[in-house]
């Protein structure tokens, strides 16, 4: 693949720079940005490396772990062993949420790597600027058009023998000193995949339209207004680890962002957006033999649909001086999402059915957001943060409003609530380059809708069948995270460890037992009691030469369900990466080693799954810039065909086998 | 001249005062419900009305009686449904008129629980005690009754039998009111609501292979009745299983198909 994510800054110890009149001072803080087009980036430290043709590899650059459910397509995010509604997921701040029940469409589905301009993963519960999170937040920036910037056009063109994935990418964009404009589109298709034992993975390809355009107008000397509009279109995406494939998912996504720079202390952004995320999903692709013999609802089709549509304001304010940064952020969101499924039975003398899953859910958050940071000393940095939401949540459907009545007979349905976290953080510098941090953190988030009235809704590795529960309580947790980090030219490093302590943690609860008639349990959403989570990330990067350098990460994390005494489910074990890197800028190869130990340490109830085998695969990359404009790169992922899947791949499906790539990258 | 138009204008009046005298019968009525049958005998005419087609179980009817074509204001009405196929000869469940003065439309309330479907096999006898000429006449009206399976009949111990009848409903997604009535026979002419059965009822699909929860178990309402709530998480075919108990038949089954729409 062409375009290239770079880890440009593997952890930004020292990475934001706030300006005041005539001090320019470092702010630390713990996060990993990860550039989405590395040419734009200067040859430094953290070199461009790795190919990344979509925003799943993005995010696994990122460091997040990928809950997988089909052919590099749709993974959801996780993080520190948290996932769904216990991290916070966001496009330039802007919430999306999933159409599917099932969770085959989580947001990052409907943008392109193309869209974006950075990944933004904050992992210590002090980003809570545009949601509440238990410890995770993941933000997508999108790509602006540049004042004052020539015509320029980019064609990217690449492809994979490993499922015929192919790649187009068209992109032009220029500015004049009062108004700019972008609009960028990209296609990806596949086939089926193969996996390193040779087998071919039926219904495992997709096809993926992606248009955007944006604008910027300068309407004063200090203001600017940009607009931004993103259509997403995938068709025929099969999902091979679940019963169902999605025929169509749909977003439409738009922005206008008001920027203001009232002073050189206060600067302001406010963000009108609106999206809608429609998606269908059926298993008439599936052959008759697998409708009628699957463990679920044989002997039928059942097509569904879901919607959702956000409409959400963001103010943001920021005030920084010489020694004290003040942001505040007032975000509001308005969330409307139905689902339903019809029942098809083969045998015609049984009636269709229709279920409704979310029938008119409706929730309104209003949360603020402030942090203030201090510089004490000259070494020593603080920084609180807290934020406060209130919501009210509802169902519009009268009929589903009668069927959930009717399983919580005294669940409110319609329930206002709210949740508040704060947080308190220490920066130390210790020598130059070297620094430690510690955050003390109080998070809390409320239950997702989908936890709160989701209905009927299956889980294909657990077999179960879950059902929402209004009266659900927040999860709090407390968590304590420390590190020390190093940086100079030629080598930088940091090791960090967290613990987590979670109440209420939000899980399906078993409520009917069907040993006996072999039909999938029924289970509903509940408090499991206080769950546990610690885990540490230890990463290097060395300048061996002035054309070599090597980089190496070590990550793991370990969960418990405490009341309940069972593993915490969809936890990564112990994984391992090591890069060399070599070249220059014409010129540029690297080898990528993965490893990941097995997983033994499994949730037999909470969220039954299976062990998973330990494993390595490895990647080679060549890339040659004979002139500036032009960029070849030829690649070989899984390079030795290894056979595996990841412990978090949904029903074990596998990942992809030894894939050639070839890609060329032109601009005008 | 003018005796003979002022004889034309006595002749008028003559004509017209005898047309409302109330020595003629006055045409009765329209009914606006659906006349289900009709049957004269001896100058006595019975009306069955409903208020849609009869079918099996719970069916409000309204009886209107007739002399010489003028509607009864004063007569004692007995229904007394009788199915005879040669081989098996019963009646079933009926609500009585309760009183002898029909309400303001000339009708008389009363319901019928027809236990199983016929096209030609029932009539609905309606005993009339005029109570104007101390006359009392049986009409019998035949009466069709379609099949939608509400009724199911359940032998208790060797003399008896417990009629469950599904009161009909638009089955709709959600929380439904479901009333059952059950009646107790021992001949299949006399009928006995039973009023202290313990009803169990368990809503299932059948083809999904589920349930759903948040149901209500039927209570007595008294009069046979007894009223629960079904939750009906989708729409198509559920099943309604009613487990019943009373101090005579521990366990009585009885199951009910419906369709949600």
């Amino acid at each position: 693949m062409i375009v290239v994510a770079t880890i440009a800054s593997i952890i930004l110890f020292t990475a934001t720079a706030a300006r005041s009149q005539d001090t320019v001072r470092t702010i630390v803080v713990r996060e990993v940005v990860v550039e989405a087009d590395p040419l734009l980036k200067s040859w430094r430290l953290n070199r461009p490396l790795s190919s990344s043709g979509s925003v799943d590899d993005l995010m696994r650059l990122g460091g997040l772990t990928l809950i997988q459910r089909a052919n590099g397509f749709a993974g959801e995010a996780s993080m520190l062993g948290l996932r769904g509604g216990q991290m916070n997921t966001s496009i330039d701040g802007m919430k999306i949420h999933a159409a599917c029940v099932d969770k085959m469409d989580p947001s990052t589905a409907y943008v392109e790597i193309d869209n974006l301009s950075t990944l933004d993963v904050s992992s210590d519960a002090t980003d809570l600027r545009y949601g509440q999170n238990l410890g995770g937040s993941v933000n997508f920036t999108l790509k602006q058009p540049a004042l004052n910037t020539p015509v320029r056009s980019v064609i990217d063109v690449s492809g994979e023998s490993n499922a015929s994935m192919r790649r187009l990418r068209a992109d032009v964009s220029g500015g004049t000193p009062d108004i700019a404009l972008r609009a960028g589109y990209t296609l990806r298709s596949a086939d089926d995949m193969r996996s390193g034992d040779g087998s071919t993975i039926a219904l495992s390809g997709f096809t993926k339209h992606n248009l955007q355009v944006g604008s910027l107008w300068k309407v004063g000397d200090h203001d600017n207004v940009s607009a931004v509009l993103i259509a997403d279109l995938a068709t025929d995406v099969g999902y091979p680890a679940l019963i169902m494939d999605t025929r169509k998912a749909q977003a439409l996504i738009g922005a206008v962002t008001w920027r203001s720079v009232w002073s050189s202390f206060v600067t302001t952004s406010t963000k009108v957006y609106a999206n809608s995320v429609d998606h269908s999903m059926d298993d008439y692709d599936r052959p008759l033999s697998e409708i009628q013999n699957r463990a679920f609802m044989p002997n039928m089709y059942m097509p569904m649909v879901g919607t959702t549509a956000v409409y959400g304001l963001i103010v943001e304010s920021a005030y920084a001086a010489s020694e004290d940064i003040l942001k505040v952020v007032i975000d509001g969101t308005y969330l409307a999402a139905t689902a339903t499924m019809n029942m098809m039975p083969l045998d015609t003398t049984v009636s269709s059915m229709q279920l409704t899953n979310i029938g008119d859910a409706r929730v309104g958050t209003l949360g603020t957001s402030v942090s203030w940071e201090r510089l004490l000393t000259e070494d020593l940095t603080i920084r609180f943060g807290t934020r406060v939401d209130v919501s009210s949540r509802t169902i519009k459907d009268e009929q589903f409003r009668s069927v959930l009545g009717g399983y919580f007979p005294d669940a409110d349905l319609d329930r206002l609530t709210g949740a508040l976290s704060a947080n308190v953080s220490a920066y130390y510098t210790i020598a130059e380059g070297l620094n430690v941090w510690s955050v003390l953190a109080r998070s809390e988030r409320m239950p997702t809708h989908l936890e709160l009235y989701g209905f009927w809704l299956y889980d294909p590795q657990a077999n179960i069948v879950t059902i929402g529960r209004p009266d659900l309580s927040n999860e709090q947790a407390w968590s304590l995270d420390i590190g020390t980090s190093y940086r100079d030219e030629d080598l930088s490093f940091s090791i960090s460890g967290w613990i987590r302590t979670i109440n209420n943690y939000i899980a399906a609860v078993p409520t009917t037992d069907t040993s006996t008639t072999g039909e999938p349990p029924t289970r509903t959403m509940g408090s499991i009691g206080t769950a546990d989570l610690a885990g540490f990330d230890a990463r290097a990067t060395v300048r061996v030469l002035p054309w070599w350098s090597m980089q190496a990460s070590v990550r793991g994390i370990w969960g418990v369900g405490v009341t309940i005494d069972d593993p915490l489910p969809l936890i990564a074990p112990v994984q391992a990466s090591i890069r060399a890197v070599v070249g220059e800028r014409v010129l540029q190869g690297e080898l990528a080693v993965f490893a990941s130990a097995a997983q033994n340490r499994i949730s037999r109830s909470i969220l039954p799954e299976d062990a998973t085998a330990s494993w390595a695969r490895a990647d080679v990359l060549i890339a040659w810039r004979p002139i500036t404009e032009l960029r070849i790169q030829a690649s070989c992922t899984n390079v030795l065909d290894a056979f595996y899947h990841e412990h978090t791949s949904i029903n074990n499906m596998p990942s992809r086998g030894r894939s050639f790539n070839l890609g060329v990258r032109a601009e005008l | 001249m003018n005796i003979l138009r002022w004889l034309l204008v006595v002749l008028v009046l003559l004509s017209v005062v005898r047309c409302t005298s109330p020595t003629d019968p006055t045409p009765p009525p329209t009914i606006d419900k659906l006349l289900i049958g009709s049957a004269t005998d001896v100058g006595y005419t019975a009306e069955v009305y409903a208020n849609v087609a009869i079918a099996e179980g719970y069916n409000p009817l309204f009886v209107r009686v007739l002399h010489n074509g003028v509607a009864l204001s004063d007569a004692h009405v007995t229904v007394i449904p009788d199915m005879d196929m040669g081989t098996m000869h019963h009646s079933c469940p009926v609500v009585q008129p309760k009183d002898s003065i029909p309400d303001s439309t000339g009708l008389y309330n009363c319901a019928v629980f027809f236990t199983m479907p016929s096209a030609t096999d029932w009539k609905v006898g309606v005993a009339i005690h005029d109570h104007r000429t101390d006359t009392t006449v049986t009409v019998h009206v035949p009466v069709s009754v379609s099949a939608n399976g509400n009724v199911r009949i359940v032998q208790g111990t060797a003399s008896t039998k417990f009629i469950f009848t599904l009161l009909s409903d638009s089955w709709k997604v959600g929380m439904n009111d479901v009333k059952f009535n059950v009646y107790l026979t021992t001949d299949g002419f006399d009928h006995t609501p039973v009023d202290d059965a313990s009803l169990k009822m368990v809503p299932t699909m059948p083809s999904m292979g589920h349930g759903s929860m948040g149901n209500v178990h039927p209570t007595s309402t008294g009069g046979g009745w007894y009223t629960g709530r079904a939750n009906f998480t989708m729409t198509g075919d559920w099943q309604l299983d009613l487990t019943a108990s009373t101090i005579d038949a521990p366990t009585l089954n009885a199951k009910y198909q419906i369709v949600v729409h």
